[in-house]
């Protein structure tokens, strides 16, 4: 494993035990792991670019010595994102349930884009130990939108929600209600191929979401 | 996926292997070439003559090794995801979940070598994930193999049985890291986000909150002399820590980079450089 207090340069601080704190903290991750962040911030910088460039990160963990992802040093647990342009992005204060839409938008933008590099992507919406934090990590790769997964089909209910006012419930099971709705997004967001079946096609999916979510867009 | 813990297995414990391997073993699969490899743990345990053994993974095969490197390839152990494992008298109890879509099971041996499967869950994607005390603890999965609700098991004269927990409802969406048996019931430890919540219960079935553990992921549990010791990491820097529930938190005399395993006897169990480590647990 390596010992990293940045990722790709963006400071990545710690606020569980003091909000606000800028100390440098000595993360550890597996080498891969690692460079999954760093296409993954670089996916966000480009995504978010209107922002401004990404000042700091704030994480509640990646190797952490427990079962699953985290003992193995491939997960990530994102609290914070903050933009020069003064933006923020705070799974920490459950943005996914804030009263402001485009709070909300964000949310899910910083969300799409964590599911362009992560296969398993654990938001607000997927259960309670997850509402104040975004969980990434290694499993199940290659990306793409499983229907059978709770995570997946949550997220993909919460974006047309938040996005086309849907009125899905966010209930994790894909039924014909999610499908016509998924249907109508990619349409909307011009994404050709199967994003059941092509990684590149819910990566292209997953990255006009995110456009449309930073811009505070409908589609 | 729900390897517990990555390690670097480091050059020298690598050539350390490979010797020992070349000299006890002539089956034994090869040693870890590169630094970076990761290498699974179920834990550290105490061998019948007293010695602490971590069970580990080396390329596809679960193997014993002590602190001196020397290495025995176990038998009973093949498709077993191993998460924890433990002595509980004459017996030996190792916890996990056989391989692919996931099964909670567990094993027994009596030398630690040997193993044999005694009980599985069928019907659910689950994992049993720590073991202490006759008493082992999971959860049933969900698809990304995130914790839906927490199981456990109990030995009996008659075997495994699951039996019901009330009190964690609140905790079903983590995992159990750690578990004791103490002189009026058992102790059980689980990783949230920003440290550890313990429950304790008189009969194994219903629990109570304590005081959690901010800041710190418990990776083993051992009630010594009347007292609640613990083994773990910091959960940012991932800095050893030990300490005694209601009291103070202890820096242990092992390297900082050291990921603990466990408690062995009144020993704790440390992972640095790919090889095993102990230290006195319960000062």
């Amino acid at each position: 494993m390596i010992t990293f207090s940045r990722i790709d340069g963006t400071p990545v601080y710690y606020w569980r035990s003091s909000r606000g704190n800028t100390t440098l903290r000595n993360w550890q991750a597996t080498q891969a792991f690692y460079d999954s962040l760093v296409l993954w911030i670089r996916d966000l910088r480009s995504l978010s670019s209107a922002y401004g460039s990404i000042t700091y990160l704030v994480s509640a963990g990646f190797y952490v010595n427990k079962p699953g992802e985290h003992g193995s040093g491939t997960a990530m647990d994102l609290d914070h994102v903050r933009w020069s342009g003064g933006q923020v992005s705070s799974p920490l204060d459950r943005d996914h349930a804030s009263g402001t839409l485009a709070t909300r938008r964000r949310y899910l933008a910083v969300d799409a884009v964590c599911r362009r590099r992560f296969r398993y992507a654990l938001d607000g919406w997927y259960n309670a130990a997850h509402e104040d934090h975004i969980h990434s990590d290694f499993g199940g790769l290659p990306v793409r939108c499983v229907t059978g997964s709770e995570s997946d089909t949550k997220f993909v209910q919460a974006l047309c929600n938040n996005f086309m006012s849907s009125g899905l419930v966010v209930d994790g099971i894909w039924g014909p209600k999610t499908q016509s709705a998924f249907t109508t997004a990619k349409s909307r967001l011009g994404t050709t191929g199967d994003p059941h079946t092509s990684s590149a096609a819910w990566q292209s999916f997953l990255s006009a979401a995110a456009r449309k979510g930073f811009a505070n867009q409908a589609f | 996926m729900l390897d517990r813990r990555t390690f670097v297995l480091g050059a020298a414990a690598t050539a350390a292997l490979t010797s020992t391997l070349t000299a006890h073993a002539a089956a034994a699969a090869p040693a870890s070439s590169a630094a970076d490899n990761p290498r699974k743990a179920a834990g550290v345990f105490l061998a019948s003559d007293g010695t602490p053994l971590m069970l580990t993974e080396e390329n596809g095969q679960w193997v014993v090794i002590d602190e001196g490197g020397s290495v025995r390839i176990t038998t009973g152990l093949a498709g077993a995801d191993l998460v924890d494992v433990t002595r509980d008298g004459s017996t030996f109890h190792a916890v996990g979940a056989l391989n692919g879509d996931p099964i909670a099971t567990i094993w027994e041996s009596t030398d630690g070598v040997t193993w044999r499967e005694a009980r599985r869950l069928h019907g659910v994607r689950s994992e049993f994930t720590a073991v202490g005390g006759g008493l082992a603890f999971g959860s049933v999965l969900k698809h990304e193999r995130a914790s839906v609700v927490r199981i456990a098991a109990r030995r009996t004269a008659s075997g495994w049985n699951t039996v019901p927990v009330r009190g964690l409802e609140w905790t079903d969406g983590l995992s159990a890291t750690a578990v004791t048996a103490t002189s009026d019931g058992w102790v059980v430890a689980a990783v949230d986000v920003a440290g550890t919540v313990l429950h304790t219960s008189r009969d194994g079935v219903t629990w109570a909150t304590r005081p959690r553990l901010d800041g710190v992921a418990v990776r083993g549990l051992a009630f010594v002399d009347g007292r609640v010791h613990w083994v773990g990491n910091e959960v940012v820097d991932a800095t050893p820590l030990t300490g005694v529930l209601d009291a103070d938190r202890t820096s242990p005399a092992v390297p900082r980079d050291a990921k603990a395993l466990g408690v062995a006897g009144t020993r704790s169990g440390w992972l640095t450089g790919g090889r095993l480590i102990t230290a006195e647990a319960t000062r």
